[in-house]
């Protein structure tokens, strides 16, 4: 059971999803992989869209970025085109090329013409998480079978806090991590992943209210990255809308602050599969009506915020050469429950 | 016809001559190129090549045959990590990959090499180019500034072996250390070797103009991997000589769908992210003199950049800043050396046969001046 739900904390109006992860999503997997170093911590997280066996196949998605938004690739077809067909790798940023090499390597064992609708191109989000960690260590041990071991990995069940890419993120000051959460609004599903890095220190904030974080060290890293899945049909300009609601949300504890450096949000709808083989010249796809849209940016503002949450919840404190970065104590939270 | 000097490096094939479109006679546009005609006129300017031909015959991945390479610009010799380049890019049309736009975007620096490969090899291309830069700039990691390299690429399927993945890290980091001044090597070269352009055999093609403005004078430089572009859409200077050579095409199998180019811009005036992305837009204008029109299959991804001002970790208190009313002059400098490259690209490609027995034919240079000449282009 996750953690947030044994503290009975209720972010935001909406109900979520039978697991309150991304999986909610029909099709989406979530994978993570360690990579054992001595004296680091350090390990890769997978979105999966759909499942490995469908061969073709493009989702349209719209990506949000604060200034730019940091290391990714496939920012070419997102941006031009509207759509996704890769699984979304989150990577430490010195590993970027390495992880792109394993995911074309995926690419071409599934089709090598490598055309747009065959997982190409491939999808690597770079996140610093060298506050505890050395980059050039960090370089030197990942390998490309770490990424597909990641995607091996990928499943309904979504592990959270210090798996994969969360193993060495910091946030407010505290030991950061990966979170997920969903929201359902009239029957259709927003999910979130979310590696949470960032924050400044006495910044987090749940349902509005300053939540002690006791022990957090000031400084680290400013940007964090986020997915965003739905199975609502949305079009690519309106799923650039719900990452920038997302964003909203990660703003709403206070992940995004004036200090982020660099912050991205990818969103895709699962709504309309494009099969480019059996797709005739015209074809008619769902659309979702401007009022229908609000509900959905709402739900994405709270999953935001709960999946934040839920992350640093989800966190055990991390000790390193005689230094300790301490995670956030479930019970700040119960004392503001009892206070609700 | 008087025969044009071999450069050293060709290879030709069945005795084929090649020669750069102005040694031909052939002046894209008005104004004057730099001395060398190649972004290496930009000062400062370098760029490296390797070139990986091995094997014929059949397709066996992993082993072969292999044509492809890499292809470096360094905005200068320094390190780059330490002192960036204001810059800027453009997707024409988002079919590609062009690594480390994110940041150019954010900051509007360029702090990291430009190299250009084939589609498959950005992962390997980028750790390789990562490595060098760790190894010129230690602390890369250390100051949080989150540099990457930009690394981009266009399809050559035709000849090589994609699959097999055969540009490794080593390529990039050799490419860099080869990154120099002077000449530039077109054609069969670098991460243009398996490409093609019209169907004919292109690559690698570069172009420079000199931009007077008041009492100084500027240059602009343009380096492109071509392989886009249907044969019969091909003009150069205006004439429609694809239409006029309808044969040569592609032998064996059928040709790849996917077109692309990539196009880096160096200039040494001194010009914004904003009047470099306005640059970058200029390009696809040059592209399309060349009759090309950016079809859904290609990755049509520019960058430019302004050795103008080196900018030391944070933003000067002062800059230099060229005048807007010269700006048009550095626009049409762009759309010429743009055009005059990619027709570099063609008539310095020799023809080469790779995987599978498969061929791209060169242009041929005695039908294009002749073709040329009917048209009242050349003498």
């Amino acid at each position: 059971m996750k953690k947030i739900h044994q503290l009975a904390l209720r972010i935001g109006q909406l109900p979520s999803g039978a697991r309150d992860s991304i999986a909610d999503v029909e099709g989406v997997q979530v994978g993570h992989a360690a990579v054992q170093m001595e004296r680091a911590s350090v390990g890769l997280s997978v979105v999966v869209p759909y499942p490995r066996s469908v061969g073709q196949r493009t989702l349209f998605a719209g990506r949000w970025a604060l200034d730019g938004g940091g290391a990714a690739s496939g920012l070419g077809v997102v941006e031009d085109f509207g759509t996704l067909s890769s699984p979304m790798a989150f990577a430490p940023a010195p590993v970027f090329g390495r992880v792109y090499e394993a995911l074309i390597h995926q690419g071409i064992g599934r089709d090598s013409g490598l055309s747009t609708d065959a997982g190409w191109p491939p999808i690597v989000i770079g996140i610093d998480d060298g506050a505890w960690n050395d980059a050039r260590r960090v370089y030197e041990s990942v390998q490309q079978r770490d990424v597909d071991r990641a995607i091996d990995d990928a499943s309904k069940h979504v592990a959270e806090g210090n798996v994969g890419i969360g193993h060495a993120l910091r946030a407010f000051g505290l030991r950061g991590g990966v979170g997920t959460a969903s929201r359902l609004v009239d029957g259709q599903c927003v999910g979130i992943f979310v590696a949470v890095n960032g924050g400044l220190s006495g910044d987090l904030r749940v349902g509005g209210r300053t939540v002690s974080t006791a022990g957090a060290v000031p400084g680290g890293p400013q940007e964090f990255a986020a997915v965003v899945a739905t199975d609502a049909a949305l079009l690519p300009f309106q799923l650039r809308a719900l990452a920038q609601r997302a964003g909203l949300g990660a703003g709403r504890c206070g992940l995004w602050n004036t200090g982020t450096r660099e912050a991205q949000v990818w969103a895709f709808s699962t709504a309309v599969a494009q099969d480019d083989a059996q797709r005739p010249a015209l074809e008619q796809v769902e659309a979702t009506s401007d009022q229908e849209l609000y509900g959905l940016f709402a739900a994405a503002a709270e999953a935001m915020e709960a999946a934040v949450l839920s992350a640093l919840l989800e966190a055990e404190p991390l000790v390193k050469d005689e230094r300790i970065l301490q995670a956030l104590s479930a019970d700040a939270l119960r004392q503001m429950g009892d206070g609700q | 016809m008087a025969a044009w000097p071999l450069p050293s490096w060709a290879i030709p094939t069945q005795g084929e001559q090649r020669a750069r479109a102005r040694a031909m006679g052939i002046a894209i546009g008005e104004m004057e190129p730099g001395p060398l005609n190649a972004i290496t006129d930009v000062s400062g300017v370098r760029v490296g090549q390797v070139t990986l031909i091995r094997g014929e015959g059949p397709l066996v991945v992993g082993q072969g045959p292999v044509r492809t390479g890499v292809t470096s610009i360094c905005a200068h010799g320094g390190v780059l990590s330490r002192e960036a380049c204001y810059a800027a890019d453009f997707t024409l049309n988002g079919n590609g990959e062009l690594t480390g736009v994110g940041h150019v975007r954010r900051r509007g620096l360029l702090a990291a090499p430009i190299l250009f490969t084939n589609t498959s090899s950005i992962g390997n291309v980028y750790d390789g180019a990562l490595e060098w830069m760790l190894s010129r700039d230690p602390h890369l990691f250390d100051r949080g500034d989150r540099i990457e390299p930009v690394v981009g690429e266009t399809w050559g399927d035709f000849l090589n072996d994609t699959a097999g993945r055969h540009v490794k890290p080593q390529h990039a980091r050799q490419a860099l250390e080869l990154a120099a001044g002077g000449p530039v090597a077109e054609g069969c070269v670098g991460g243009g070797t398996a490409m093609r352009a019209f169907n004919f055999k292109a690559g690698i093609g570069t172009s420079s103009r000199l931009v007077p403005c008041d009492d100084a004078l500027h240059t602009v430089g343009v380096l492109v991997q071509a392989n886009f572009g249907r044969r019969e859409q091909l003009r150069i200077d205006g004439v429609p000589v694809g239409r006029e050579i309808p044969e040569l095409m592609p032998e064996h199998g059928s040709p790849q769908k996917n077109k692309s180019l990539l196009v880096a811009v160096a200039t040494d005036a001194p010009l914004l992210p904003v009047h470099l992305q306005r640059l970058c837009k200029r390009v696809a204008i040059g592209l399309g003199r060349t009759g090309a029109i950016s079809t859904h299959g290609s990755g049509d991804l520019f960058i430019a950049f302004s050795t103008g001002q080196k900018i030391v970790r944070e933003q000067p208190a002062a800059i230099r800043l060229l005048k807007d009313r010269w700006i048009s002059r550095v626009h049409q400098a762009v759309v010429e050396a743009t055009e005059e490259a990619i027709v570099n690209s063609l008539t310095m490609a020799h023809s080469m046969t790779g995987r599978d027995g498969n061929t791209y034919h060169a242009l041929p240079l005695d039908r294009l001046v002749q073709i040329l000449r009917a048209h009242g282009r050349l003498k």
